[in-house]
């Protein structure tokens, strides 16, 4: 592997407190990304996905709360920062950018100036300098008329053009990480490509890598260079995105692709996986996929299957893996 | 399903759509004085023979659901016909509307705006079975439970007495599909009633669907953005734009060799599951947003966006070309498609 990753996560726990019980959203995950690349964190939903994205970006709110693990940036361990100091990061080197540009972007303030008040937080310019800078990532997005678009209000604007404008804020600091959670989930189908393609050509040109949220295996295949597959709060699979469509590895990982239903080809009958994901307040013992696992064994409901190496990058944390794991790989997580 | 669909042609349809304009008058203007009109179904025509899957495709803003609501009676014609078995539907009275609204019943895409929160399951079933005299008063407890089994909810007993908070998204959507045929309709409209359950679950809910269409012997019209689950689950596709049909003809051919550029940029825009596939193929992105259904552009209504318009598109509107097959396409350059499909396009790009 490659000497330091951008991002580290390393058996990080972020549970919700609630009135009906302590919620184990994220339950010992451990992720890297490494500069440039573009890495999919894939699950349905209630899996722990974006709670997952806010804990590295320490936005977690109340009644949620990061108990443990370790997240490390470009080499600073982020969970000892002071709020300050993150604030500082965020928006800065690290980006993020959300399902509903709306609910980022304030309704009553022209674009130009959210964007302005963005950069002149991060990049210690002036007022006028920071303008030129907003009409750049306007244009770098492509949208037609950029400088009559910063003097509109966040309503004169398509869902399109708002994650256009959300997209140029979060890249007009030049991070090296963007962080982008479920970004096209509301759009349409032409324009979720449009967005998706400028997406991956601002990162050419900035060499930024993303860490991209979704439930869509097909924008995964597309857009991405390796996977993460989360279930029930834990990563269950993980691997280049050739690895994991074609070689999965995890008996959940494979049904999921089983029943994804693409353009290219025509099923006759669907592949289904009985029941659904379980509560998180109290997860099945053993391997939380036990349950509605077709090739779950004894074992595999009393005991939590660790984390199997099976190559370069590639992982499952399946028991059926017990036999293939060189020795010393076996890595326990959690 | 897997086999090619041979409706004969003789085949009475179930539904049949002629020529059907439904617009909107909308304020606008300095103090809302003008009244404008959006032209959300501007001359559609389709048809949805027994037993078949008919797919509306199109992106938000096209009318299909517009369209739907139309068929269900739920928004009123500006002209055309809407005939089920026959019968037009088009200024009934209100005794016969609501035999018109036995026979075609509706899945929404949201099952936890579609279910009473103050109602039980039983009393959300009972109501059609007795409005609509389906079973006497006493058996309606029995029916509905065996609904609930039909459905996948078993044993239904259990489920009758819960509300549907108690519910999850999957079974919440399974209530709603027993609610539909709890009545024994012909046509069941499904307006993306899929679209927003995970893949897990979509698929238990598309196996239900289908296997429900061969016991009953139902009809669809499966209206969606999803082209995955268009190409497994339907007969036909009809694309609209802009509150026209764009194309229409046999699944596998509007999948394989479309006719039409929109028809062309919806199929390359929707990601595929295939990390080598989707590396290989080449992307033709639409430039630009939507024109706005108030004043729709002249000509082809797709001109403004098009990678292959030419001069014509902005002044004529495309009459249907035929494809062979029951395909149509409405596109002064259908016939040329093989072509503009090859990359021969003014304005074609490669995926970046």
């Amino acid at each position: 592997m490659q000497a330091s990753p951008l991002l580290r996560a390393e058996g990080l726990v972020t549970h919700l407190f609630t009135d009906s019980g302590r919620v184990r959203a994220v339950d010992g995950v451990s992720l890297e990304v490494r500069a440039g690349e573009a890495v999919a964190l894939v699950g349905e939903s209630g899996c722990g996905k974006s709670m997952t994205a806010l804990s590295l970006m320490r936005l977690v709110r109340p009644p949620g709360r990061i108990l443990e693990g370790v997240v490390e940036f470009e080499g600073t361990p982020l969970l000892p920062l002071s709020d300050a100091e993150m604030r500082r990061l965020r928006g800065g080197r690290l980006a993020m950018i959300f399902q509903d540009p709306m609910t980022y972007l304030n309704p009553l303030m022209r674009v130009g100036a959210q964007i302005v008040e963005a950069i002149v937080l991060h990049q210690k310019v002036s007022a006028q300098a920071a303008r030129t800078i907003a009409l750049e990532a306007l244009e770098r997005v492509r949208i037609p008329a950029a400088a009559t678009v910063l003097d509109y209000f966040p309503h004169q604007l398509s869902g399109g053009m708002r994650q256009r404008v959300l997209i140029a804020m979060a890249i007009s600091s030049r991070p090296s990480l963007l962080i982008a959670d479920e970004p096209t989930t509301a759009l349409d189908v032409t324009v979720q490509a449009q967005i998706m393609q400028l997406l991956a050509e601002v990162r050419r040109a900035l060499g930024s890598a993303l860490l991209l949220i979704t439930h869509d295996f097909g924008l995964v295949a597309e857009y991405c260079d390796r996977v993460y597959v989360m279930y029930a709060g834990q990563i269950v699979e993980e691997g280049s995105v050739f690895d994991v469509f074609e070689r999965p590895r995890h008996p959940y990982t494979r049904a999921l692709l089983r029943s994804t239903l693409g353009p290219d080809k025509r099923v006759a009958s669907f592949t289904t996986i009985e029941g659904q994901p379980p509560s998180l307040i109290a997860p099945p013992r053993g391997c939380r996929f036990h349950p509605r696992c077709p090739e779950a064994m004894a074992r595999c409901a009393s005991e939590s299957p660790p984390r199997f190496g099976l190559g370069v990058g590639v992982a499952a944390r399946c028991w059926l893996h017990a036999g293939d794991a060189p020795a010393g790989r076996e890595v326990a997580h959690g | 399903m897997a086999e090619a669909p041979a409706f004969a042609a003789a085949a009475a349809p179930v539904l049949e759509v002629r020529d059907l304009k439904v617009h909107f008058p909308v304020a606008g203007g300095w103090f809302q004085r003008e009244t404008r009109v959006v032209h959300a179904v501007d001359g559609v025509s389709l048809a949805v023979h027994p037993g078949e899957v008919v797919a509306v495709v199109g992106e938000s803003g096209c009318g299909k659901t517009t369209l739907a609501r139309a068929v269900l009676g739920l928004v009123d014609a500006t002209a055309g016909e809407i005939r089920v078995k026959g019968a037009p539907i088009i200024g009934l009275d209100a005794a016969s509307l609501r035999a018109h609204r036995r026979r075609v019943q509706m899945v929404f895409q949201d099952p936890f705006d579609s279910l009473n929160p103050r109602k039980t399951i039983l009393s959300t079933l009972a109501q059609p079975l007795s409005i609509h005299g389906i079973v006497p008063a006493g058996e309606i407890r029995r029916e509905a439970a065996r609904l609930l089994d039909l459905v996948g909810l078993s044993p239904g007993e259990a489920f009758l007495d819960r509300y549907p908070h108690q519910f999850s998204g999957g079974q919440r959507q399974r209530a709603c599909i027993a609610r539909a045929i709890a009545v024994r309709p012909e046509l069941v409209v499904a307006d993306e009633a899929v679209s927003a359950l995970d893949i897990s679950i979509r698929a238990q809910i598309l196996t239900l669907l289908q296997r429900l269409k061969a016991e009953f012997g139902l009809s669809y019209l499966f209206i969606t953005h999803d082209l995955g689950v268009v190409r497994s689950l339907c007969d036909r596709v009809v694309v609209m734009y802009l509150g026209r049909i764009v194309e229409e003809g046999p699944t596998e051919r509007i999948f394989t060799a479309p006719g039409h550029p929109y028809t062309a940029a919806l199929m390359a825009s929707c990601p595929l599951p295939d990390p080598r596939l989707a590396r290989a193929r080449k992307t033709v992105t639409l430039s630009g947003d939507l024109p706005s259904p108030v004043s729709p552009p002249a000509g082809c209504r797709f001109h403004t966006r098009c990678p292959v318009a030419q001069a014509i598109c902005g002044r004529e509107a495309p009459p249907a070309i035929e494809l062979g097959q029951g395909q149509r396409a409405h596109c002064h350059f259908a016939a040329d498609a093989p072509r503009w499909q090859a990359g021969a396009g003014p304005a074609q790009e490669s995926k970046p």
